[in-house]
C-alpha cells in the first residue's frame, strides 16, 4: 500500500499527516484541511472577525453565539470543574479563550474525517500533539518521540501508541505556553508534561492542567484518570507513571 | 570498568509522603530500566501493594533512550509555525520517513 505525507500550516502551527492511501488522498487531505480551517475561523482570537473575537471584544454576547461555540464553551467549563480550575477557558482578564481545547477538538474531528474517508492507518501531528489510528506501515505501532524541553534537538524517550491509547499531548511552560493560566500563585514546577490517553481532548487538557497545577495536579490526575504521564522539571528531572515506563520504547 | 550490565529488581528506601510510606522498585534488564513499580505500605501488617498509576521520579540517565531514526512522529510542547522549521518533526517530514 502506498503512503502519503502531507504538511500544511493552520492555527499558527503545522499539521503533519501520514496516511495510508486506502482513501482518495486529495479528498482526505482537503477534508482534514477544511476541518482545521473551520475551527480556526470560528475560534481564533488572532482573527478579528472570528466569532470568539467578537465575543471577546463585546461585539457579541455569549447568548447570541452559535450552538457550536456554546457547546465548546460548555465542554471547556466542564473540564475546568474536572481539573479544579487548572484548565480554564478564561484569560486572567476575563476574555473567553478556547485555544486550550480547540486544537484538540479539531484533531478529534479530523480523525473522524480520516476514518470516514476510509483511511485505516494514519498519524496526525499538530504542533507536537499526536493522534494515531492503526499501525505504521500497516505493521508496527506508531512510535512517538518525546522532545527534550531542555534540548529540542533531542528526544527524551519514545512511546508506542496503539489502541486504545492513541493520543499523546504535550504542554510546556516555555514555548506557546500562553494558553496556560496557573491556578493561583503556585509557581510552575514542570516545564513539560506529556499525557497519553485514549482520546486527544483528555490528553491535551490534562497535560495543560499538570503544567498549571504542578506536582499536586500530576498526583491527582494520575490517580483519577485512565492516563499515563511524564513530566520534566526545571532541573531536567523526570517523573513517569508505571504505565508510561512500560510502554516499550524503540531501541 | 567491567562491561557487565546490571539486571534485576532494585527496591529503594521507604520515604514518608502524604500518601503514606512509599517505596519505588525498578526492574533493570541489561542496564536499562524495564519497569518501575511504586510500592506503598498498607496498614495491614505492613504488606506492600502496587499502586496502579502514580508518577514517580526517574533520573535522566535512567530513562529509556530513544533513537530519533526510529520514531514515526515527534511530540513536544506546541510549536509555532516558525518553531516548526527547527523541530525534529520538520526533519522527519523532509526526510519523508
Amino acid at each position: 500500500m502506498t503512503w502519503h505525507r502531507h504538511v500544511f500550516e493552520t492555527m499558527g502551527t503545522i499539521v503533519s499527516l501520514s496516511c495510508d492511501a486506502a482513501a482518495e488522498p486529495d479528498l482526505v487531505v482537503s477534508r482534514v484541511r477544511d476541518t482545521f480551517a473551520h475551527f480556526d475561523d470560528v475560534f481564533s482570537l488572532y482573527k478579528p472577525e472570528s466569532e470568539l473575537s467578537r465575543i471577546g471584544s463585546n461585539r457579541m454576547s455569549l447568548v447570541d453565539a452559535s450552538d457550536e461555540v456554546r457547546d465548546v464553551y460548555s465542554e471547556a467549563i466542564e473540564w475546568r470543574a474536572a481539573t479544579n480550575g487548572e484548565f480554564s477557558p478564561h484569560r486572567p482578564d476575563g476574555v473567553i479563550d478556547l485555544s486550550g481545547i480547540v486544537k484538540a477538538l479539531a484533531m478529534n474531528r479530523a480523525g473522524e474525517q480520516l476514518n470516514f474517508a476510509g483511511a485505516k492507518d494514519w498519524c496526525l501531528n499538530v504542533g507536537g500533539d499526536v493522534l494515531v489510528s492503526g499501525l505504521e506501515g500497516s505493521s508496527e505501532p506508531w512510535n512517538i518521540g518525546i522532545t527534550d524541553p531542555l534540548d529540542r534537538g533531542t528526544l527524551i524517550t519514545s512511546a508506542r501508541l496503539a489502541a486504545p491509547r492513541t493520543a499523546c499531548a504535550t504542554s510546556g511552560s516555555s514555548e506557546r505556553g500562553d494558553h496556560i493560566w496557573t491556578a493561583g500563585a503556585t509557581p510552575t514546577q514542570f516545564i513539560q508534561a506529556t499525557v497519553i490517553a485514549n482520546d486527544i481532548i483528555t490528553a491535551d487538557v490534562l497535560a495543560t492542567a499538570i503544567i498549571a497545577g504542578g506536582a499536586a495536579a500530576l498526583d491527582r490526575i494520575c490517580g483519577t484518570w485512565d492516563v499515563d504521564a511524564m513530566t520534566t522539571d526545571l532541573d531536567g528531572n523526570f517523573r513517569m507513571t508505571p504505565g508510561f515506563a512500560k510502554i516499550p520504547a524503540a531501541v | 570498568m567491567a562491561a557487565t550490565k546490571a539486571t534485576g529488581t532494585y527496591v529503594g528506601s521507604t520515604a514518608q509522603t502524604r500518601f503514606g510510606p512509599m517505596q519505588v522498585a525498578i526492574v533493570v534488564s541489561a542496564g536499562k530500566i524495564a519497569n518501575v513499580k511504586t510500592l506503598q505500605e498498607t496498614n495491614q501488617g505492613g504488606r506492600s501493594v502496587e499502586i496502579s498509576n502514580y508518577a514517580v521520579p526517574i533520573l535522566r540517565k535512567e530513562v529509556l533512550a530513544a533513537q530519533s531514526a526510529n520514531v514515526s512522529s515527534v511530540g513536544g510542547a506546541t510549536y509555532t509555525s516558525d518553531g516548526y522549521l527547527s523541530s525534529l518533526q520538520s526533519a522527519l517530514d523532509k526526510a519523508g520517513l
